[in-house]
């Protein structure tokens, strides 16, 4: 049968060729159409459950909210693991569901017991929610609001925190892909109404007076309407406050006809929540900023593209001297394993190519052989797209095109050898012998070199049935490899024969080419070095076998690691502080660190320093660790974060 | 340095990984199980200090679980009742006091702002603030808290862990300048010496290091299952396990580069490098299929002579093999020798397979030829215990997969007729046959069929029932007539079956006595040939001898060579005969092991059995026994001639009285019988054939 399909594609070579360019078209479009992502979404399938109390004390969140949840969670189908934290004033519980589970059924299995926790759990103490549909790879994009140096004492950063929630949160709402966006650092707006208690005791009054006071008087309503020429006047009574000094006059109480107001026993002041966490900048004082999350499975490039031209949007909206700038950019990391992965490719196109055509001693059939590489490789694209494989760094990266070409190569020498037999015997060449030689060359040489494909094709079948992490990241890997040497195989039976059979020419000339010499040269040592071989026979073998034991030897010494860490031109790194220092003094680095970091790190260099507050979900934190994201420009220099390795 | 503080290093994408898969952002977690939480933060520091030394050992990190500093108020319930305040009222005054409580919303256009009470900042600074926050009574009065609470510093807990519902802390590490399997081995046997632990707490090892764990044991499998593909496939390609075998060779040799490529390049073996293993697997048997396929190629196309085989088929192939070998050695080197983002993941891949194709292209250019040559050459050469080996060697493998070669074992005649007739399949079957027909003889009794029914009429008038048979039991085609001829008859068919079973004895012990005669007449053709070969070789000697002394001429000695050679052609076929009859002769043993004729059995001095009574033959017997069975058939289908009864009982209720019943006997008498009739006659005629 194989020979059949090669003499109908020698025989029919315009449609070949007709298919031929369908393909290139094909695997351009799903070029652009594959998801793209710098390393494979190894994390497993996850949901958070975040309780906020602020209130309550570690032990009590452990006891009323940590262990319910768990226990409840526990019985669900398809649950692997389950591990919570408990902190003051915040509970996370992480359930880890089977892979298989999907995306969506474990959050509506989690959603339908949550109801019957959030029974269980007193009242008050603190809000049981989900976590965003998000994974590790979903922190695409941080980003913090700077204050240009004119305005400087313009915004303090109370006001760039209400900027960033009130604004710029606001207006990435609607952008696909994007499933949270979380702010951190400044203080959080509030009215405050700070009591004096002296004063307050002054007027036997309590707190409490105060705040039924606040809540009395602060309201709106409707009623109705009244109908007066033919319209409808609605009524509406406006009490709410709305600025502070309406707060200061509210009345608490009358004490001999004289109300007592607000603003006799208490600032009214704008205030800001008490602080779990905060963020500076380049050791130089407070900033705000945020960190948008990018849903689970979505194509990262698109989701950062539509980000970006939203924030440019949101730059416009924002008042004068306030600018957004990201400080951390996954496609950053995008193109740059994009662009290891185009050299990897092409550098290896390259060289096969070359060495093809060198030692072929026949640059048409080292050409052909050549074509087949981005053919196959627009195959695999197109496959990539119909199966939904992502690329990246792994699944393309690994591709080795000396083993794609292999069927092809055997193929054209072969050919190539037999013509030049033909030649060498002084028959003609025309078109119809050609054909003729090819057919005959193709079969021969295609029943072993099919063999030989089919076997690389099914070695990476086992690849396949690798789980976890590991199976995450070499899965793709092993498709894209199966389905690039899937094209090669119908390339070889349909491509190569109708090419050789046009163009491969083969001249009369005696003269060797260059590469045929180093052949030629080749072949004589081989045959010599053969020749001895065979006659000390077993000193080959014993040799091979003393090898082999070496190796193994060799190999129970090798350590072992489980994949080599991916570079990522950042660094993260946490400073501990063994006690809970206070917070002004925590939250500004020592100085002597700073320096530290400006020395031992280039000027190219930014960092961010982050204490992890309650408020990014994702990561609960606590306070008292302070997170340094290095991020570094890519430096003519060539430099790299070499403080991992110390 | 600044002291007082820890420090860490990972990276963004990894250290949300770590966490997000593991709970930990380390490399290596040692957590500690247990339920007291003072206890296990003990612990923790224990395994801190103890591990802290190991080398590779950085950023060691253990889980801070207390220290976190309270003001606890610790409410004195007697004198809240007293001043009839209760708890909820402080703890909420408590919270508004300093947390801040919610008062309401601001809106400012669409924005929103809470709207909260505290105490002013200046009242928020210290221990004492706490203290002295007045509470009102239920009297009005204003009294500070420390009249009803206890307000004191004190350590709390500042997070606990679980996992899988069970409280934990653990002690991370980072993992540097050094391989984290042996790391983990060290600090496993480390903490088993040193460290105690109280019952009920126990360790357990996670973060990064047990995907290590669980993708070896999975490539375990994996490994395995890819090294039975390649073999099967090729195998379907070449059709012989010699030269399926030998392309398998370069497996071990390619395996051979892969890991010195990794120890020069000091990578350890990772998951990268394992499914470099794999990928390399079958690339490397590609070489191997091509120099084969091509000496196949020029055998069938008549090349016979080995060595010219074996250059001509190399020499031709050196471009193809060097080319694909070539380009995939090269078609790897940038992925690993790129510096560039991201790279490191492939390395240990590519530097397996390039490491892996040198050798084993290197190995199969050599190394193949000559096992080839080997297993090639070795066809001509076979000796004459050889071939005996041989030709049992195959037997062997027709029936298991033989692990090693066994002399045959001598047997007498009559230990091997018993050995047949315990073993042999015929005999078996034979024995089943009679089984069944005994098994059989319980169809004589054949009493009808049993009948369960409800019976009512409709005799029935306002309100009252009639005549109804609840329940009734009938049985019909009682057959007690037939019961004598049946059994007759199925007598004498286990009869029948029983000369079978002689007949086929018989048989299977003339068979084996043939073979084992043959066998035996075999062993003395060889061994007579055998000193005749020896003979002749003598003699040709001595020819040789007297030719060089000029005694006789060319054409006699050629002669005399001519006879030699003659002879031990002679002792070749015979040993073919023999390993012929052998086989003959082993195919009724049905066993495991190889049998031969014993040379010393005198059987053949016994006389011939022969049978003084031709009717005792057990073929004259079949044929009687045959025509009593169609006397008997013949019998039985008269009997159905004769009537069969048939019986039926049921109580009754006649008007809804009950206690009345009905019974019925009856005669079944086949009066329309075509059919019946015809039986007996066909019995009969049986009954004549067999005679």
């Amino acid at each position: 049968m194989i020979n059949r399909i090669i003499a109908f594609s020698i025989q029919n070579k315009l449609i070949i060729g007709l298919l031929t360019l369908a393909l290139i078209v094909g695997g351009i479009y799903s070029l652009t159409q594959v998801p793209m992502d710098a390393v494979p979404d190894v994390t497993n399938n996850q949901v958070q459950i975040i309780t906020q109390a602020p209130n309550l004390g570690t032990q009590d969140i452990e006891q009323f909210i940590s262990y319910p949840v768990e226990v409840a969670m526990s019985n669900l189908p398809g649950v692997i693991e389950i591990r919570s934290i408990s902190r003051f004033g915040l509970s996370v519980v992480t359930i880890v569901f089977e892979d298989g589970m999907g995306i969506y059924l474990p959050r509506q299995l989690i959603g339908e017991k949550l109801e019957e926790v959030r029974k269980e759990i007193p009242e008050g103490m603190g809000e049981i929610s989900m976590g965003p549909i998000s994974t590790g790879l979903g922190e695409i994009y941080q980003y913090s609001l700077e204050v240009d140096p004119a305005f400087k004492d313009k915004y303090d950063v109370m006001e760039l925190r209400t900027l960033q929630d009130w604004i710029v949160k606001r207006q990435m709402a609607m952008v696909p892909g994007v499933i949270e966006v979380n702010s951190f650092g400044g203080l959080v707006k509030q009215f405050e109404v700070a009591i004096n208690p002296h004063e307050l005791r002054s007027h036997e009054l309590s707190i409490r007076d105060v705040f039924l006071a606040l809540e009395e008087n602060n309201q709106n309503t409707g009623g109705a309407y009244i109908e007066k020429n033919h319209m409808a006047n609605f009524i509406r009574g406006e009490g709410l406050a709305r600025s502070l000094e309406d707060i200061e006059n509210t009345p608490i109480h009358t004490e001999r006809g004289i109300p007592l107001r607000i603003k006799d026993v208490a600032t009214v002041q704008y205030g800001s929540a008490v602080r779990y966490g905060a963020f500076t900048k380049n050791g130089e004082g407070e900033a705000v900023g945020g960190i948008i999350f990018m849903l689970k499975g979505a194509n990262s490039n698109k989701v950062i593209g539509s980000v970006k031209e939203r924030m440019e949007q949101i730059q416009l909206s924002l008042p004068e001297g306030v600018s957004i700038i990201p400080f951390l950019d996954r496609s950053q990391l995008i193109s740059e394993t994009t662009s290891t992965i185009k050299t990897n490719l092409t550098e290896g196109a390259l060289i096969v190519i070359f060495v093809l055509v060198f030692l072929l001693g026949n640059w048409r059939g080292g050409l052909i052989v050549a074509s087949t590489i981005p053919l196959s490789l627009l195959f695999a694209f197109v496959m990539m797209h119909i199966f939904d494989v992502w690329a990246n760094l792994m699944s393309l990266g690994a591709i080795d095109f000396g083993i794609i070409v292999d069927g092809a190569v055997i193929i054209v020498e072969g050919t190539v050898f037999h013509l030049h037999q033909r030649v060498q015997k002084g028959k003609s060449i025309d078109r119809a012998a050609r054909d003729k030689v090819t057919l005959k060359a193709s079969s021969k040489m295609m029943n072993a070199a099919f063999f030989g494909q089919l076997i690389i094709l099914i070695v990476f079948l086992p690849i396949l049935f690798l789980e976890g992490i590991e199976g995450k990241m070499f899965q793709p890997m092993a498709l894209t490899f199966m389905f690039a040497m899937m094209g090669a195989m119908i390339l070889c039976l349909t491509y190569v024969p109708m090419a050789s059979a046009l163009f491969v020419k083969v001249s009369v000339k005696e003269k060797a080419s260059f590469g045929d010499k180093i052949v030629f040269w080749v072949e004589n040592k081989y045959e010599k070095t053969l020749k001895d071989a065979l006659q000390k026979s077993s000193f080959v073998i014993i040799s091979a076998v003393a090898l082999l034991a070496i190796s193994v030897f060799t190999f129970t010494r090798l350590g072992g690691e489980f994949i080599p860490q991916l570079d990522e031109g950042d660094i993260a790194f946490h400073i501990i502080l063994k006690q809970a220092a206070p917070w002004r003094k925590a939250y500004a680095p020592p100085p002597r660190l700073n320096k530290y970091y400006w020395t031992s790190f280039r000027k190219s260099s930014r960092f961010y320093h982050a204490l992890e507050s309650q408020k990014s979900l994702l990561i609960p934190c606590l306070w008292i660790w302070q997170t340094v994201s290095l991020s570094s420009n890519p430096n003519p220099n060539g430099f790299r974060p070499t403080a991992k390795r110390n | 340095m600044v002291t007082g503080i820890n420090l860490e290093f990972s990276q963004p994408i990894e250290m949300r990984f770590n966490e997000l898969i593991s709970g930990v952002r380390e490399d290596v977690a040692i957590k500690v199980f247990g339920e007291d939480l003072e206890v296990l933060a003990q612990k923790a520091e224990e395994i801190g200090r103890l591990v802290s030394n190991i080398e590779g050992v950085a950023d060691l990190k253990v889980e801070a679980t207390s220290g976190l500093p309270q003001m606890t108020v610790t409410y004195h319930r007697a004198l809240l009742a007293q001043y009839g305040v209760s708890i909820k009222e402080v703890n909420s005054l408590i919270e508004t006091a300093f947390a801040g409580g919610k008062a309401g919303l601001i809106l400012e256009e669409d924005r929103r702002f809470d709207l909260v009470v505290r105490l002013d900042k200046a009242f928020r600074e210290d221990i004492s603030d706490v203290q002295n926050l007045f509470v009102t009574t239920r009297t009005g009065e204003q009294i500070p808290l420390q009249v009803l609470a206890d307000v004191h510093f004190e350590e709390g807990p500042m997070q606990i862990s679980r996992d899988d519902t069970q409280r934990r802390t653990y002690v991370g590490i980072n993992v540097r300048g050094r391989d984290i399997k042996s790391l983990v081995d060290e600090i496993e046997s480390t903490l088993q010496a040193n460290l105690q632990l109280p019952p009920g707490y126990y360790i357990r090892y996670g973060g990064a290091f047990e995907n290590l764990e669980r993708a070896t044991a999975r490539l375990q499998i994996v490994v395995p299952i890819a090294l039975a593909l390649i073999f099967f496939l090729i195998f379907l390609a070449l059709g012989s396990f010699k030269q399926t075998f030998m392309i398998y060779m370069a497996i071990p040799m390619a395996a051979i580069g892969g890991v010195f490529s990794l120890w020069l390049r000091g990578m350890p073996f990772s998951i990268s490098a394992g499914v470099g293993f794999i990928v390399l697997f079958g690339v490397a048997v590609l070489n191997g299929l091509v120099l084969i396929s091509s000496w196949n190629e020029l055998k069938s196309e008549g090349v016979d002579d080995l060595g010219e085989r074996i250059r001509l088929g190399s020499r031709r192939r050196i471009r193809p093999i060097m080319l694909t070998a070539l380009t995939d050695i090269l078609g790897f080197m940038p992925m690993a020798l790129s510096r560039s983002a991201g790279a490191e993941v492939q390395q240990p891949l590519a530097t397996v397979v390039i490491g892996g194709m040198v050798t084993s292209t290197l190995l199969t250019l050599f190394l193949l030829p000559i096992l080839y040559c080997w297993t090639e050459s070795r066809t001509f050469r076979f000796g004459k215990l050889g071939l005996t080996s041989m030709v049992v060697f195959v037997c062997l493998i027709g029936q298991v997969n033989a692990q090693q070669m066994q002399q045959p074992l001598p047997i007498s005649m009559e230990k091997a007729v018993k050995r047949a007739l315990e073993n042999y399949p015929q005999l078996m079957q034979a024995q089943l046959q009679i089984d069944q027909e005994e098994s059989l003889k319980k169809t004589a009794w054949d009493l009808g069929s049993t009948n369960l029914f409800t019976a009512g009429d409709e005799i029935a008038r306002e309100g009252q029932q009639g005549v109804v048979t609840p329940i009734g039991f009938y049985q019909s085609d009682i057959d007690l007539f037939g019961i004598g001829p049946k059994l007759t008859a199925q007598r004498q068919r286990v009869a029948l079956s029983e000369i079978n079973m002689n007949l086929n004895q018989l048989e299977i012990r003339q068979e084996v006595q043939l073979a084992f005669a043959r066998v035996y007449v075999q062993l003395r053709n060889v061994e007579l040939f055998k000193e005749l070969d020896s003979l002749y070789q003598n003699f040709e000697r001595a020819a040789e001898v007297r030719f060089e002394v000029q005694e006789i001429s060319r054409l006699a000695l050629l002669a005399a060579k001519n006879q030699s050679k003659q002879m031990s052609l002679n002792l070749e076929q015979s040993e073919f005969d023999l390993a012929d009859a052998l086989i003959r002769f082993n195919l009724w043993m049905a066993s495991d092991s190889v049998f031969t004729a014993d040379q010393n059995d005198t059987y053949w001095r016994m006389p011939l059995p022969i049978e003084s009574g031709s009717h005792n033959h057990p073929i004259l017997r079949q044929a009687n026994q045959n025509v009593e069975i169609a006397q008997a058939d013949s019998r039985v289908a008269k009997a159905g001639l004769l009537p069969k009864f048939q019986a039926q009982y049921g109580p009754q209720r006649v008007d809804r009285q009950p206690n009345f019943m009905q019974y019925q006997f009856g005669l079944s008498i086949p009066l329309f019988f075509p059919t019946k009739r015809q039986n007996p006659g066909g019995q009969d005629t049986t009954g004549d054939c067999s005679s």
